[in-house]
């Protein structure tokens, strides 16, 4: 009976310290956790010796505007043609309806809803549309006379029913875009560069507005209207003329490529951006690294691409 | 057995009696012992880290959203060369070094670039030199809301409503130029002085002028390096590798500077810190020098003022116009609510192509985690209040209406066209309406505070305004 009330005496002091062992590693613990390092949005930590080899470079460095190195050691031998079509294989996830939140009068008429055009899938034949595929690094002797720089040409841009004509729209750097609205509600037209000029003009009912972008892009840059939100589309300045949008069936074509040196074709939908996972290329499982294809052509030569994108990756 | 026996008797040897005086005091000790831990902590552990720049989290999430991971010894590159061409925030440096040996002190060059001991007046920590200067500016009066590296996420920020500017853009919305264009350094040093009205901004009129420079100077040495960095990544997103040498990157020397300091040529865009500086020191041809206004505005009572303000009315509210499809029927601010700005563009662009609500909060959570504020929607003006962020005078009203906000949704309604004091006949003035009806909308704008609310013309209760 005595023995059995001691060791109880004991466990309960065991069970104290174990308590105060407890409060002892709560306490270490979160500092551990929180206390010294509260800042977790640090990131990489540079390294200062390297850092400061950097700027010692940078100062000793004589090095003038950057020259884009082209691959000097290839010599184009023709003109080839990359050619195709995208299409979407599996169920098509439901149609997006978007938002009309205003101005229904204009832009619903009718009342019916208003498809969004995100993912434009063909039903009868699967192709994929608004793909946007250029040729990245080209100038120079491997610019066909067709693609050269410089195209000045003026494209009709209209917006009409609350929506852009065209969806996603490659031009060249030195074209310029008549910015139309065919409404009868005033637009404004928001084209947010990253490199080339940005603009956010009101345009009224039945104006235009004239836009030049200036700069090449290297990724197509979005065009919205702030009055009417769910309007968007996207534009592409490129110097050369080397784009193209695939069409309804997601057909596509890039004529005279230079053939002989290494391509890099870049790939950009607006639901996907450039990141083309588990898609099959005639047939066989393939992988556009950052969305974009590596060629090299022979002269003459016309590459085929049937390119097969899960549905699964567009829902 | 035996051994755990013997530890129970040592610790029976410790007099617990002496030292327990009950269950209230043992919480007491517990107590003691925390508070040791915590003044450990307070006294030794949380100061020893010297300030940086914080990376900057968010771009480098919105890269891995778009499916364009930025490694971390990636991250490690991009801010070794950070740290190389800026320094840190002790000690701020030039990306363009100018030490004596590259370029003599008559070169154009030490005209580009930053002003270091503008800089260095800014930077590091605060304290008054003997000749009583005041130094470290940035932190005595700016870092609590913008933060130490510009990036407008201070201790304050999440509290403020706005939140205060992020540097890192290089987009500024109270200023004179046109469109996308940078702000002057009068545009800055006007917020500066004057404060930004109907937000947390205050006014440093008090502050001698040169700290006040020296301020300016420093926001716009924050604002080239966030958007060098944001570039850095994008093109490390794009490319996994670097646009090119850090000489390349920096790309200042030797460009060919004309008397003004301005390059004769822009800068490709892999000389990347030139190409942002380049912007900057090109802002004053972006200057809109409207056509003098028609109307005095010293004399609101005239009848060419009552005028214009009717004239303006009809303007506000018409279909080229449309202002009230934002700004509301009545003025208020409460149309369009549900846009967000270019700071939460990554928040917009979540939105438009994402209805499940759980998904949107779900990836908002993960922006967050990397130091992102709260998204908010962007608000019209209220024009009731008689409030204006980008300044009262009519002018300032002016140029709002002219190029829009910088930003923002607001629009432009005048065009490139007409900036750098260029006179453009008001038949090809393009843009939504003549330059000289802007002064109407103005006077219009101007007056909405002394009009009451309810005794609005008819027009007002949106019969004017069909579609809507």
């Amino acid at each position: 009976m005595m023995i059995d009330q001691r060791s109880r005496q004991y466990q309960k002091r065991r069970s104290c310290v174990a308590v105060r062992l407890l409060f002892f590693f709560i306490s270490v613990g979160s500092v551990a956790v929180t206390g010294c390092n509260r800042d977790n949005l640090r990131g990489a930590i540079p390294d200062q010796a390297v850092a400061k080899e950097i700027r010692l470079t940078l100062a000793s460095s004589d090095v003038g505007p950057a020259v884009a190195d082209q691959s000097a050691s290839q010599q184009r031998t023709g003109w080839g043609t990359l050619k195709g079509q995208i299409r979407v294989v599996g169920a098509m996830p439901p149609d997006r309806l978007l938002n009309i939140n205003k101005d229904q009068a204009v832009c619903q008429p009718g009342g019916a809803p208003v498809r969004g055009e995100t993912v434009e899938v063909d039903p009868a034949t699967g192709g994929l549309a608004n793909v946007v595929l250029y040729a990245l690094d080209l100038d120079g002797e491997n610019v066909h006379e067709g693609s050269k720089a410089g195209k000045t040409d003026s494209i009709f841009y209209d917006q009409k029913v609350c929506r852009y004509l065209s969806h996603v729209l490659p031009m060249q750097t030195t074209q310029s875009l008549e910015v139309k609205n065919s409404d009868t509600v005033s637009h404004n037209t928001q084209i947010q560069a990253k490199r080339g000029r940005s603009i956010n003009e009101n345009i009224p009912p039945g104006s235009s507005v004239q836009y030049s972008p200036g700069k090449e892009e290297k990724e197509p840059i979005s065009v919205n209207c702030a009055v009417h939100p769910w309007m968007k589309a996207y534009l592409l300045p490129r110097d050369n003329g080397y784009f193209v949008t695939t069409q309804q069936d997601g057909s596509f074509e890039i004529a005279n490529l230079p053939a002989g040196i290494d391509l890099s074709v870049q790939a950009w939908q607006e639901k996907l951006g450039k990141n083309f996972d588990g898609i099959k290329v005639n047939g066989q499982p393939a992988t556009w690294k950052r969305g974009r294809i590596a060629l090299n052509l022979k002269p003459d030569e016309t590459v085929m691409l049937d390119v097969e994108i899960p549905a699964s990756v567009l829902e | 057995m035996k051994r755990f026996n013997k530890k129970v008797t040592a610790w029976r040897g410790v007099p617990w009696g002496r030292l327990r005086f009950g269950v209230k005091h043992r919480i007491l000790r517990a107590s003691f012992a925390n508070l040791f831990w915590a003044c450990f902590v307070v006294l030794a552990g949380c100061q020893a880290e010297v300030p940086y720049f914080r990376p900057n989290l968010v771009e480098i999430e919105i890269e891995q959203d778009a499916g364009e991971p930025v490694t971390e010894a990636q991250q490690r590159t991009i801010n070794e060369t950070m740290l190389a061409l800026f320094g840190t925030p002790d000690h701020p440096a030039n990306p363009f070094p100018q030490d004596a040996e590259i370029v003599d002190a008559t070169s154009p060059l030490t005209t580009f670039g930053f002003d270091v001991g503008k800089l260095k007046t800014s930077a590091g920590r605060v304290y008054r030199d003997e000749e009583g200067n005041q130094h470290g500016l940035f932190r005595l009066h700016c870092a609590h809301c913008h933060g130490v590296t510009g990036g407008g996420d201070g201790p304050t920020a999440p509290f403020l409503n706005p939140y205060p500017r992020d540097y890192r853009q290089g987009v500024f919305k109270y200023k004179s130029t046109f469109g996308a264009a940078k702000p002057t350094h009068d545009d800055l040093k006007r917020v500066l002085v004057n404060g930004v009205a109907g937000t947390s901004m205050p006014s440093f009129r008090l502050l001698p002028d040169n700290e006040i420079e020296a301020l300016v100077e420093y926001v716009r040495y924050l604002s080239v390096r966030g958007e060098t960095e944001i570039r850095l990544i994008e093109y490390m997103a794009a490319e996994g590798e670097m646009p090119g040498s850090v000489g390349e990157i920096a790309g200042g020397f030797p460009l060919a500077l004309d008397e003004e300091g301005i390059p004769e040529e822009e800068p490709e865009e892999e000389n990347v810190v030139a190409s942002v500086l380049y912007q900057w020191k090109s802002a004053p041809l972006q200057v809109i020098r409207p056509v003098s206004s028609p109307i005095d505005y010293a004399n609101p009572d005239s009848v060419a003022m009552q005028a214009s303000i009717a004239r303006g009315e009809e303007l506000f509210y018409s279909k080229n116009l449309q202002c009230n499809s934002c700004h509301g029927d009545s003025a208020q601010g409460d149309g369009q609510r549900d846009k967000y700005t270019v700071w939460f563009k990554w928040r917009e662009d979540l939105g438009t192509n994402n209805d499940d609500p759980a998904e949107i909060d779900r990836v908002v959570h993960q922006f967050m985690e990397v130091g992102a504020l709260q998204p908010r929607t962007i608000h019209p003006r209220n024009l009731r209040l008689g409030v204006y962020r980008g300044g009262r005078r009519p002018i300032d009203v002016y140029r709002r209406i002219y190029s829009g906000i910088n930003g923002g949704p607001m629009p432009a309604q005048g065009t490139a066209s007409g900036i750098g004091g260029n006179e453009v006949p008001d038949g090809e003035a393009g843009g939504s309406i003549r330059r000289e009806q802007i002064w109407d909308v103005v006077s219009y704008v101007l007056s909405l505070p002394y009009e009451p609310l309810s005794q609005g013309p008819p027009q007002r209760q949106g019969s004017k305004y069909t579609p809507r």
